[in-house]
Formats: C-alpha cells, structure tokens, sequence
C-alpha cells in the first residue's frame, strides 16, 4: 500500500543517494509546512517546525522499515512538530497569518477577496481554540484531505477515535463560527431549506 | 419520526463514509427532521468554511533556509575540513586566553573562561586521536538550567574552546576535580552542573545511547563523544550530545539536542 515512489526514493537514500532525499523533501515540504501552519497558527512556528521535521527525516529515514507509508510518517512527525512549538510558546498566536486570496476565480472582485481572507482569518483562529488533538483532526481531515484510516495511522489512534473527535471538533468549529446558534439548538434562521446561509467556496 | 442517529453518523455521512442500511436509515430520518437536518447544514457549512481555507506554500526564503539548514546538517567531511581550517585562527587566539584567564582562577561571565571542563578530566579528548578503538563514555552532566537555540550555542561554545586548547587546563577552586564546568550564559552563576550519580548514569545512559543511535548515523564512524549533559531546552527535558568529528586528523565540534522522551531532534550545532 505504501507509496512505490517514496518506497524507491527512501531506498536510495539510504543506499547513499543524497539526491534523492532532496526529491523527498521537494515531494512534502508544502504538506509539511500547510499541516504546521494551520496546527500553530503562525508563520515563524510553522518555518520552524517545519525544519524541524526535514532534519529529523535525515537521520531517522535511513532506517525506515520499506511496509510503512513515508506519508503516514511525515503527517506524524509534522503534527508532532507542531505541538511542540505550541507547547514552547505562552499563547497560541505569534502573529495572524495573511491569508492571501489564492483561490483563482473569474467571478470574483476584490471586495469578496477582502471578504474571503477576513473569513480566512476567523477560520484559523477558530482552528486555535480548539483543542490540539481536535485540530489536528481537522487539519488533516479536513485540509490535508486523509481518510478515516490515514488520520489514525497518521496520530496512532483507533479508526474509531477520529469519527468521534472529528464530528466534536467540526461542532465546535461550527459553533465558533456561527453555524449554531447560542443556545446550541440548530434552527437556521433563514426560513428556507435551500442554499446554505454561507458562500460555499470549494 | 425515527430515533435520533448517533450525531457522530451525521459527520460519516457528509464524509461519505455511512454507508448501507445506516445511510438509508439516515437519510430516513433527515427526512423528517428538522433538527438534523439543520445540524446536517451547519456541519457542512463549516467544512466548507475550512476547505476556503487557502493552501499555504513555503516562501522562497523559507524554503531556501530550510535546505541550508539540510545541507548544514549533513556536511560532508570535505567541507567540515574547510571550514574548520577557516575557523582555527579565531579559535587558537581564543583558545590561548582561556589558558591565561583559567590558570590565573579568574571567573569572569564569559563561557570561554570558564573553569576545568568535564572533558579533561574524564579524558574523551584522547577519544579524537585517530587509532584509538573504543572512546571512553564521558561523564554525564546535570545541567539545571533551561536552554534556548541561543544559550544553547553559548554551551557549545565552551566545548570548542575546551577541545582546541592546547594543553590539559587544570582546574582552578570552584570543582573539586570531579569535571564541573562552569559554563554561564546570561549572567548565571559557575558551578551549577553537576555529574550524575550512579543511579542516574544508569538511568541516562542507556536512553543517551538510543537517542545516539538514531542521531549519528552508522557513516558518521569518526564522531565520537565529549559530553552527555542532561537538561532542558525550551522547558522540554533534552539531551545535549556534544561530538568531535575527526577528518584528516583535524576536529570539530558539533551538538545535538534532542528530547529526552522521544530522541526528536530539537536542534544541530556545528559551528563553522
């Protein structure tokens, strides 16, 4: 099940072929550094935990079992990483990420790219307040795009754990971001069945 | 109206993970509920609030400094070679005060002239002589204090020094010759290290020794070991492994801090 590609590049290196860790390192740098800065909330945080996760790949991927998934090790070792610097720093935001509208769209203008990255920024501070194993739930879930069995392998958690704590985790979330209401009961406000009172941006 | 579903079914079903009898039942009941079916709504209004989320990339710089950091890292002896030559001026001049300040039992805030090192006294130094099989197991240090990556340098500094001066320093009043290193950074006081006792050797050593193993790998053959100091980086209980690596009969200093409880790698030093 593992990955040929990374099976083959992890191989080589540990025949001595420097090139190709750098083909690794190319292959999840973004993943790498996405997962850590959605987890820490901060630029300076994720650049260093994402260091952190390539110099530990130096050393520990040269002895990495070929049946286990390099993905698998790295969605770890990057939440790891992660919850290392939120436990070194006193609060949990350094300072705010701009979100840049990177979404490519014809149909829209600047005002809804102001509106977009403003709903981006309450995103991620919702992200924040929740608690880190529910985070990184989401984050790999919901961002990174994992299934049931990769999230578990991925935080070493029964199949059965990640439905719990994501369906929690997305509950809190859709309270902090106003899909409930206060008193916790779900009536929409809107009378109508139909669109969903957000714009879906996918 | 059927019974309430698991509220966790909501969340497989927008997943796409309930299927069979479950997501008919499911699909039942949302039919004639409007409480779930409006948690249903939230739950996907807030999934798609999250996928807007935008995809960050690494700049240019940090990817730049992230493969500098790499290449740092895994030196090949030819360059560790190199710098050291380039290095070695700066270091003997250094190196010559040490002697002067340390025989004289001044004790100054500076690491460099700090008193007798652990090193000299259990004598690893020989350890970098080329020929020598087995390096003796150096000392373990407790170490109170807790380290940043910028007193974390400071730390290695004083190795540095202690491995390029050239002649054995010995130790002025404050150790007992038992290798206390006095080593201050930020205006703390000398002395504050002391060596494990017994017990704590043989507690530490072994968890030391695994965190070597993953840390130097089996082509480093000519890092060999002048300090084990057990401590704190960044409020985390971490070890500081402090290696010569010899090239060519030249050597050079280099650190590595990793956690106690994992061996996860915090931080790489190697001076140039």
């Amino acid at each position: 099940m593992a990955d040929p590609e990374d099976r083959e590049l992890v191989e080589q290196f540990a025949r001595g072929d420097s090139h190709a860790f750098d083909t690794i390192v190319q292959r999840y740098e973004q993943r790498v550094y996405a997962i850590a800065l959605r987890m820490t909330g901060n630029v300076e945080d994720a650049r260093d935990a994402m260091q952190d996760v390539f110099l530990s790949a130096l050393r520990a991927l040269r002895s990495f079992r070929g049946d286990a998934q390099l993905s698998t090790w790295f969605h770890r070792v990057a939440v790891n990483a992660s919850l290392d610097m939120l436990r070194k720093r006193k609060r949990h935001v350094a300072e705010p990420i701009e979100e840049a509208g990177e979404r490519p769209s014809d149909e829209v203008g600047p005002e809804d790219a102001a509106a977009r990255a403003a709903r981006a920024a309450e995103v991620q501070r919702a992200l924040l307040h929740v608690s880190a194993d529910h985070r990184a739930v989401l984050v790999l879930h919901d961002l990174q795009d994992l299934d049931y069995a990769q999230t578990a392998a991925a935080l070493d958690i029964p199949v059965g754990t990640v439905k719990s704590r994501l369906h929690r985790a997305r509950m809190e979330m859709a309270a902090l971001l106003g899909h409930l209401r206060e008193t916790g009961s779900t009536e929409e406000t809107e009378p109508t069945e139909g669109p969903e009172p957000l714009k879906e941006g996918r | 109206m059927s019974t309430h579903p698991d509220p966790e079914q909501l969340s497989a079903y927008v997943d796409g993970e309930l299927t069979g009898t479950d997501r008919d039942d499911l699909e039942q009941h949302l039919t004639g509920c409007s409480q779930c079916s409006a948690t249903l709504r939230s739950l996907r209004a807030t999934l798609a609030d999250m996928r807007a989320l935008p995809s960050p990339a690494p700049s240019e710089q940090e990817s730049w400094a992230l493969r500098a950091a790499i290449t740092k890292a895994r030196r090949k002896p030819a360059e560790r070679y190199r710098r050291w030559v380039i290095a070695a001026s700066g270091v003997a001049a250094v190196a010559v005060a040490v002697v002067v300040i340390s025989t004289t039992g001044t004790s100054t805030k500076k690491p460099e002239a700090s008193s007798s090192k652990g090193t000299l006294d259990a004598g690893p130094v020989l350890g970098a002589i080329p020929g020598l099989a087995t390096p003796p197991i150096p000392s373990i240090e407790i170490d109170p204090r807790n380290y940043t990556s910028h007193s974390a340098k400071d730390l290695l500094a004083s190795f540095l020094f202690a491995v390029a001066a050239p002649a054995q320093v010995p130790s002025p009043s404050t150790s007992a010759g038992t290798g206390h290193r006095g080593i201050s950074s930020a205006g703390s006081t000398q002395g504050q290290n002391s060596l494990a006792t017994t017990s704590q050797q043989s507690r530490y050593l072994p968890q030391i020794q695994r965190c070597e193993r993953i840390v130097l790998s089996k082509d480093t053959g000519s890092a060999r070991p002048i300090a084990y100091i057990v401590g704190r980086y960044d409020s985390t209980p971490a070890f500081f492994l402090i290696y010569t690596v010899t090239v060519s009969g030249k050597s050079k200093t280099e650190m590595w801090v990793v956690q106690q409880k994992d061996c996860y790698i915090r931080l790489f030093l190697a001076p140039q």
